[in-house]
């Protein structure tokens, strides 16, 4: 006993120990996996990746503003931050539930460019990435979002048609639904009215329109750009023909082609470019000017028309057509503001926010 | 009209002081009309400063500076610049401006505010010109005249200022030469016309041809002043300089200074006292 | 005497460029019609009839000309500038910017934007920022003494830094939406920015600034030769500088609030006008007007007219100057003591 006992005693003690040891490991290791959540999904996002969620998604961080926007109109609640700081005229026309929502940042072109320490801090379930074509940005922001761990879901539009099935594919995801499809529903209405009355403004001469940007009236978008999407879409045309050089755009015209040009409706961004338009002799010849056809753009708390080119445009589409076909369109556009800001904002508006909301 | 050996300026007692380092110690000097009074010392001694302390560019901490018996820091600056005149050293200047523009600057301190030169200017500008016999050079750019020919511009430019009293600061320094003697020759035939000079030297030999009065400022004290002949002397000059010198008189009153250092390997027993030397003709 | 005829030929030049750039533009106008109408203007005839007065009115008179008078006046107030502080601080590398008011008015500028809704704020604070920023040179000068010259130097570099640094505080603080794209394209710099309103009122000061500058050129040469050579000759040298600063600045700041920021014009033109008609800036300074102005009426017709879209001004001033500058470089050697 004494000899074999202990030739086997020396071989067999490591192995006994190897395997005791292995044992507990896997044992270990099926007690944590029963112990760990196991809620996640996988869905395909707008670009075709499949990405894995989980299953209740509480935040969401979205890189840029349109997006931020239309996961504000699904639900206030689910935002974990803002791209930009809110500016006290806009708060009041926001839920108090994302008044006091860090700033985030994101990542649209200039400034504001995000703090990856903070988006953690935030802690969203999800990273909404809004695609563009410009695709540098995007592999660096998906570089950086997969450090942090965060799962990142891109969506992707191209114009305004996509926005219905962008609601819908939020609404999927954020388990919003109903609210989604009600969202996508008056927006899908909204395009069907204005091609409508684009069709039946045909018959006359196309509108042109200019559309003034920057401080003095003069920076522009080019006709070929998604921006001002709107105005094609309601019949009208856009007087500026260039190819678009790049996605911010803000083209530089002189007051010569403007004034060669002729536009007969303006629309406006900035307050003092109205004022100047209205007032400056130099712009008094042109026939938008004569015929007192300068609006400015609406972009209380989001801006119905351009910068950032969103979902607003649903409304900003009907306002749009109300200044170019007044007799075409007859339409409210009070009461039109009042329900679209009741239905995607959530907020009750009284006269006089409307009226000031329209003035721009 | 000042009468000869009038004074003119009077400095006493003046201290003066770059933030806290003083460079000239209770300094006291007197200057009368006809003078030619060279300044000896060296570097950093305060020569340069002495002399802007008696143009009344720079304000001594202690001590005063009359000009004609009022306080020179009360008088206008233009009628200061009327009668004392400022020849730096000829620097090569940033800008080609012509030699006749360069000489017409001296015409400022008769101009109003908002100036232009007359005919009467141009014609006291050429004058001078002509009489220190560089009228030809009037059109060139100054930037292109020799060292000698710059020195000569800005000492027509100080007459024409129509000022008696000229402070020259180490005028004959990167001076060939040629040019050297006849810049001396120059004020000394100024002298003779009433002209009044105050001018720094490194050479002991510049002194004592030019003659009169030397005085020495060493660490920013006077430490001579009268005569030249009795003022430098081969103690004051290494006193001065650290500098073996013997000065030695030739031929009566003509003085020069032979070094030590340079002539150990000849025999002349350098003594101080008259050597009588036989000048070799010059063929030319 | 060289001065009156070098000065009036270009007094000439600028007043033919003048006109010519009155006549060109992208809305098209024929000739014949351009003639009838001044031609109806000056003599105050009846024009004919199918001639559009009010539109060519509206376009020769409020749009080209404030914007031809705004290239003539930027362009001779930086060269003004520049070539004032090439004298007076003896240094062939220096430029309006030197004491940083360009980079103070730039400032002024875009925090005006950031804070302000009334344009005629922003161009208050564009104004007053650019005199700051000159102080806080100066100041930075006075705190230590001697030296003058060099220490001014310094104290502009200093300000200058600062002010560019602030001015990245205001860019960040910016909505990235619409100010801080306006911040961005306005400091590019660009004559379309010029409206009348601002031209017509800012005209007066300049003018009168350059007036006064041209009368104490003389004092610039004198200065140039040294500080202590000139104190000697009676010149009140602290003052007369003081005063060009303040006049030199004044336009300078005019400027931005005019165009926004231009740059390398007042560096190469002084230089240009130098090796043209040599150093003496009682002929110089004048000329360094014109020729500043004549210069930027070209380079502002070259970028209204070139291509489709404006090109920024900054751009155009570098290509065009910086080829021409070596090109006259070569043919005259006048200028700078060599």
């Amino acid at each position: 006993m004494t000899g074999l006992d202990k030739r086997m005693q020396r071989h067999l003690y490591p192995v006994t120990a190897v395997m005791t040891k292995a044992m507990l490991w896997m044992a270990c290791l099926s007690l944590l996996l029963m112990v760990m959540p196991v809620e996640a999904r996988q869905i395909v996002d707008m670009t075709g990746r499949k990405v894995e969620v989980p299953d209740r998604i509480r935040k969401v961080y979205a890189t840029s503003p349109p997006a931020t926007q239309m996961i504000y109109a699904v639900d206030p609640g689910l935002l974990s931050g803002w791209n930009a700081p809110l500016k006290d005229r806009e708060k009041r026309y926001l839920s108090p539930l994302v008044h006091d929502l860090p700033v985030l940042g994101g990542y649209f072109g200039q400034g504001r460019v995000a703090n990856i320490e903070t988006i953690i801090k935030a802690g969203p379930d999800v990273v909404i990435m809004w695609v563009r074509r410009d695709s540098a940005l995007n592999r660096r922001m998906e570089a950086d979002m997969k450090k942090a761990g965060f799962p990142l879901v891109f969506m992707a539009i191209d114009g305004m048609a996509d926005y219905g099935r962008g609601f819908r594919f939020l609404g999927k995801l954020l388990d919003r639904e109903e609210r989604a499809e009600k969202l996508a529903d008056y927006g899908e209405r909204a395009l069907k009215e204005a091609a409508a009355v684009a069709r039946s403004a045909s018959t006359r001469k196309t509108v042109s329109v200019y559309y003034a940007q920057g401080l003095d009236g003069l920076f522009t978008e080019c006709h070929t750009s998604r921006r001002t999407e709107v105005i094609g879409l309601a019949g009208a045309g856009n007087v500026c023909l260039c190819r678009t050089r790049n996605d911010y755009g803000m083209e530089r015209v002189s007051m010569e082609e403007v004034l060669l040009a002729d536009p007969d409706v303006i629309f406006v961004q900035e307050r003092q470019a109205y004022d100047r338009i209205r007032r400056d002799r130099a712009w008094r010849r042109i026939g938008a000017v004569r015929d007192g056809r300068v609006f400015v753009i609406p972009k209380t708390p989001f801006n119905w028309f351009d910068r950032p080119a969103s979902h607003m445009r649903y409304i900003g589409i009907k306002w749009v057509m109300s200044c170019l076909y007044p007799d075409l369109y007859p339409i409210d556009m009070a009461r039109e503001t009042r329900l679209f800001y009741r239905l995607f904002l959530g907020v009750e508006l009284d006269d006089a926010q409307v009226r000031e909301i329209l003035a721009g | 009209m000042t009468a000869r050996g009038m004074t003119l300026i009077e400095a006493r007692d003046v201290t003066f002081a770059y933030d806290s380092r003083p460079v000239l110690r209770d300094v006291s000097l007197t200057v009368r009309r006809g003078e030619v009074i060279s300044l000896l010392g060296p570097n950093g001694s305060g020569k340069s400063t002495l002399l802007k302390v008696l143009l009344g560019l720079l304000r001594p901490s202690r001590g005063s500076v009359r000009l004609k018996g009022t306080e020179i820091g009360r008088i206008d600056a233009r009628a200061v610049a009327r009668q004392i005149a400022y020849v730096p050293q000829s620097h090569r200047g940033a800008f080609s401006y012509k030699v006749i523009d360069v000489v017409l600057m001296g015409r400022l301190p008769h101009k109003p505010f908002f100036f232009s030169y007359s005919g009467k200017d141009r014609d006291i500008a050429h004058e001078k010109m002509a009489r220190l016999s560089i009228a030809h050079l009037a059109e060139r750019p100054y930037t292109e005249l020799s060292g000698g020919e710059r020195q000569l511009t800005l000492i027509a430019r100080a007459m024409a200022q129509g000022a008696e009293i000229f402070v020259l600061d180490e005028p004959a320094a990167g001076l060939d030469y040629g040019n050297q003697l006849r810049l001396l020759e120059e004020i000394i035939k100024l002298a003779r016309e009433g002209y009044t000079f105050i001018k720094s030297t490194h050479s002991p030999e510049h002194a004592f041809w030019l003659g009169d009065r030397s005085v020495m400022i060493k660490e920013g004290a006077v430490i001579g002043d009268g005569k030249t002949a009795s003022v430098v002397t081969n103690e004051s000059l290494f006193a001065l300089y650290q500098a073996r010198v013997s000065v030695v008189r030739i031929n009566g009153s003509f003085r020069v200074c032979v070094p030590h250092a340079i002539d150990s390997h000849t025999k002349m027993t350098v003594t101080g006292e008259e050597e009588k030397i036989v000048f070799l003709p010059l063929t030319l | 005497m060289r001065r009156p005829a070098v000065v009036t030929l270009l007094t000439i030049l600028l007043a033919v460029g003048a006109v010519v750039s009155l006549t060109l533009g992208k809305y098209p106008v024929a000739l014949r019609d351009t003639l009838l109408f001044f031609t109806a203007k000056v003599t105050g005839c009846r024009p004919p009839a199918g001639l559009d007065m009010a539109l060519l009115e509206n376009l020769f008179f409020s749009i080209r000309l404030p914007r031809v008078v705004a290239a003539i006046l930027v362009g001779s107030s930086l060269s003004v500038a520049g070539a004032a502080f090439q004298a007076m601080f003896i240094n062939p590398l220096v430029s309006p910017s030197l004491l940083g008011v360009l980079a103070g008015a730039s400032f002024g500028a875009a925090l005006g934007m950031l804070l302000f809704e009334n344009w005629l704020a922003v161009q208050a604070s564009t104004f007053v920022f650019g005199f700051i920023s000159v102080l806080v040179a100066v100041g930075i000068a006075r705190m230590f003494r001697g030296g003058a010259v060099l220490l001014l130097i310094l104290g502009g570099v200093i300000s200058g830094a600062l002010f560019t640094s602030l001015l990245s505080v205001v860019k960040y603080c910016a909505d990235p939406y619409d100010k801080l794209p306006a911040i961005v394209y306005w400091l590019m710099g660009g004559l379309s920015y010029a409206d009348a309103g601002t031209v017509w009122f800012a005209a007066v000061p300049m003018v009168i600034s350059m007036m006064l500058i041209i009368s104490m050129s003389g004092y610039l040469n004198v200065l140039s030769m040294g500080d202590e050579e000139a104190r000697s000759l009676g010149i009140p040298v602290e003052r007369i500088r003081l005063v060009m600063i303040f006049l030199a600045s004044l336009v300078s700041s005019l400027t931005v609030v005019i165009a926004g920021m231009i740059g390398w014009v007042g560096l190469i033109i002084p230089h240009i006008t130098r090796m043209l008609v040599g150093p003496d800036n009682r002929v110089l300074i004048p000329s360094s007007i014109l020729i500043g102005a004549i210069y930027l009426l070209l380079v502002d017709n070259l970028c209204r007219l070139l291509f489709e879209t404006e090109i920024p001004i900054g751009i155009v001033t570098s290509l065009v100057g910086i080829p021409f500058f070596v090109f006259v470089m070569r043919r005259a050697r006048r200028g700078w003591g060599s």
